[in-house]
């Protein structure tokens, strides 16, 4: 029997979901640019996913550029908006802890002459909104901040951020791909300009996603090459795997509120339990408010990479923050820009709890904890 | 069948894999481990070692896939960074020629990397090296003799685990051939029966050379340039650094003269390369320090044995005495050549390895 706690990496397909897109697969295949009834249908497909994406981040259908998933959006942001920035515009604003497809996406542009501004992080894992908005000024060409961070949780200041933005002129990008289908996300409201999201994170597939974009923005497609989304991104749309997407948004916002009020209980659940298993248990962001499914621990002397094998080994699938890309586990970027140092950066271990997460899996979870802890803990510190 | 958890070490090349698959078909629960030791030295995210890169990880994952047991890679950089390389460049700094593969084992395969597999649960940590571990009933020490396939043999590299390591150590092929080991690489199908031996020091990549290696890793050699003299003590040339030497070395001394030069003997205090004719490169004996023993605690008196001085020497006999301060003096019964210090001396009666130390002078 096998319990899965890491949504936060990708979150199992929902049945409805399944549903979905088993019915996208059955249907005629065809372009969704034809002219023919087979490429009007698989079109219909596409615009009702168009219009259950806008809804869950209350933004409008032609907002919506379908992308093949959050590192695309994130890319395409990034990469199109500098593209087309003005000469006197070189500087890119992103906070210490967004995910590497945003801090790889900046600094790669370090090359073309883009001088990359990171705003340093809380102990607390959350980013100071003043200090963010003390680095806009009139070179700034794009910002950066995620609504809530991957490893941790946290909820970032994207609304003081976002109107600071506003303020400042500067176009505004949010990584919402944690965020999405966990906390109500508000397009108009946080001032969003751009919107990365990823379909796998909230029960969708893998390989869709989407950029919302404000009307009216400059930004150069990250993909040329056909008339399709607005000429905002070229390439055939994958029907099958955004009109399941589209079909996870409308899951998604139709239980949001009782599933984040179930999930946040049976987090208190698995915290209060970790308290009790290890006194000397740190939770990473626990005094900042944060997704009700994430928690982000490092149990003193003992190494995420380790914890992490021991579960998989005793049947829970968790994650530590991050992993490199041979699969081995680094230190965490987030939890050393929070002020750790490399051990407690190697410590961190994240359950991420999602749907298909019961009271029974915590429990199992924190049955075992204390013999693979005992195990797992280094002598001597 | 035993339920204990074993770790195997899976480098991704034919020897590792066939040792898995040996104790998979035993029915044995398996965890597999490869080890990241040099990814960040690389320095580029394209190069790679000969050991540890992404197609290596992958053929080791495919066969663990295969088998059907779980396989996770480690990130051992740190520790193979401390007790590897870094003694590696000291020992060069110091006028020795190093022995990594020997610590290799000793402080990170056989230590380091099985504290992380005792931490999930691991009773033991198998590896593909061609060796033989046997436990003496009498004594309840853990024996170690040379592998079946006299060309295979690694019992060299292994003399310097504990009898605790040893205990817990399992080297599934010690008893086969190379051939042997191929045979059943492609009976069982797995992925890596045919990929080619691995060869010199896994963390070089193809192409540059071990000094490369140091200068990445901030461990280059510092400017120590010396004198290159003779016996007499006479300067007959100055060289760039004593780290750039190894004793019987012939090429590169930038020496002309129309006798055949060797180094014989490198003075690191005073940055000194002594260089003289091949007789010169002979020793009666040689001290050994932090030496070991297997079979026992210590022997009784001086032991005649076959002692091997590096690790492609066929053994000359002589005679060890243990002076019981943790070095030993080994008479060798006939002149040694290059017997050269930072290098091991491991005592063998017939295959069986009675111990072994490093040679310091």
């Amino acid at each position: 029997m096998r319990h899965f706690l890491d949504h936060n990496a990708t979150s199992p397909l929902r049945n409805e979901v399944r549903e979905a897109l088993h019915a996208s697969l059955d249907a005629p295949v065809a372009n969704a640019s034809s002219i023919h009834a087979e490429g009007r249908y698989a079109r219909a497909l596409l615009e009702a996913a168009r219009a259950n994406v806008a809804t869950l981040v209350a933004a409008t259908p032609r907002e919506v550029v379908f992308t093949s998933g959050g590192s695309e959006a994130i890319a395409a942001a990034i990469r199109g908006v500098a593209d087309r920035a003005a000469q006197a515009k070189r500087r890119i604003v992103v906070s210490s802890i967004e995910h590497s497809a945003v801090l790889d996406n900046a600094r790669a542009l370090r090359a073309f002459g883009f001088e990359v501004v990171e705003v340093p992080c809380a102990p607390t894992g959350r980013i100071d909104a003043g200090a963010f908005a003390a680095l806009l000024d009139g070179r700034t060409a794009l910002a950066c901040l995620q609504a809530a961070n991957n490893e941790t949780g946290v909820l970032q200041p994207v609304a003081e951020a976002g109107a600071a933005c506003r303020a400042a002129g500067v176009p505004f990008l949010i990584d919402a791909v944690q965020a999405a289908g966990k906390i109500p996300i508000e397009w108009d409201g946080w001032s969003a300009d751009l919107l990365a999201l990823s379909a796998h994170k909230l029960a969708g597939p893998q390989g869709a996603g989407a950029l919302i974009v404000r009307d009216g923005l400059v930004m150069a497609p990250l993909i040329a090459g056909g008339a399709q989304e607005r000429r905002r991104r070229g390439g055939t749309e994958a029907v099958a795997a955004l009109s399941s997407f589209g079909a996870a948004c409308a899951v998604t916002v139709r239980g949001r509120e009782q599933e984040a009020e179930r999930l946040l209980a049976l987090r208190v659940r698995l915290e209060s339990g970790l308290r009790a298993i290890a006194p000397g248990v740190r939770i990473h962001g626990e005094s900042v408010p944060r997704l009700p499914n994430t928690v982000n621990v490092a149990f003193p002397g003992v190494s995420g990479e380790t914890l992490v094998i021991a579960l998989d080994l005793a049947g829970f699938a968790v994650s530590t923050g991050s992993a490199c890309a041979s699969g081995a586990v680094t230190p965490s970027h987030v939890i050393r820009a929070m002020g750790f140092g490399d051990e407690e950066a190697r410590g961190a271990v994240r359950f991420s709890l999602g749907w298909d997460t019961t009271g029974d899996t915590i429990d199992q979870l924190l049955g075992q904890l204390p013999r693979l802890l005992a195990r797992a803990t280094m002598p001597g510190r | 069948m035993t339920t204990k958890l074993t770790a195997i070490a899976m480098s991704g090349g034919v020897d590792s894999s066939v040792a898995a698959a040996l104790l998979s078909k035993e029915g044995r629960p398996l965890v597999g481990f490869s080890m990241q030791l040099v990814g960040r030295l690389a320095g580029e995210s394209e190069r790679y070692g000969r050991c540890c890169s992404p197609d290596d990880f992958r053929d080791a994952r495919s066969v663990a896939d295969r088998l059907g047991f779980p396989h996770y890679i480690l990130d051992m950089e740190d520790d193979f960074q401390r007790h590897v390389l870094e003694p590696f460049a000291a020992d060069y700094a110091a006028g020795r020629t190093p022995s990594p593969c020997l610590r290799c084992n000793t402080f990170v395969k056989f230590d380091a990397l099985w504290e992380r597999a005792a931490a999930v649960g691991a009773a033991s940590v198998a590896t593909g090296h061609y060796a033989i571990l046997e436990r003496d009933a009498r004594t309840g020490r853990t024996l170690l003799r040379s592998a079946t396939d006299p060309d295979k043999d690694q019992s060299y590299f292994l003399f310097d685990l504990s009898d605790e390591q040893r205990a817990r150590a399992e080297f599934p092929l010690g008893g086969m051939t190379k051939d042997e080991v191929r045979a059943l690489a492609r009976e069982f199908a797995l992925t890596t029966a045919e990929k080619p031996e691995s060869m010199d020091l896994c963390f070089v990549t193809e192409g540059e050379s071990y000094r490369d290696v140091l200068a990445r890793a901030g461990l280059g050699p510092k400017p120590s340039a010396g004198e290159i003299v003779d016996v007499e003590g006479r300067v007959i040339a100055t060289h760039g650094g004593i780290e750039q030497f190894t004793i019987g070395q012939r090429r590169g001394l930038g020496v002309a003269t129309g006798d055949k030069l060797y180094v014989i003997g490198l003075d690191a205090a005073r940055a000194r390369v002594v260089v003289g004719d091949e007789a010169g490169l002979y020793r009666e004996s040689c001290t050994v320090e932090r030496v070991r023993w297997i079979p026992f605690e210590r022997p009784g008196g001086p032991l005649p044995a076959a002692v091997r001085i590096r690790s492609s020497h066929a053994g000359a006999g002589a005679v060890v005495t243990d002076r019981g301060d943790g070095t030993a003096t080994v008479s060798f019964d006939e002149a040694q050549r290059a017997v050269t210090p930072g290098q091991a001396a491991v005592f063998y009666d017939g295959d069986l390895v009675l111990g072994g130390g490093w040679i310091t002078g």
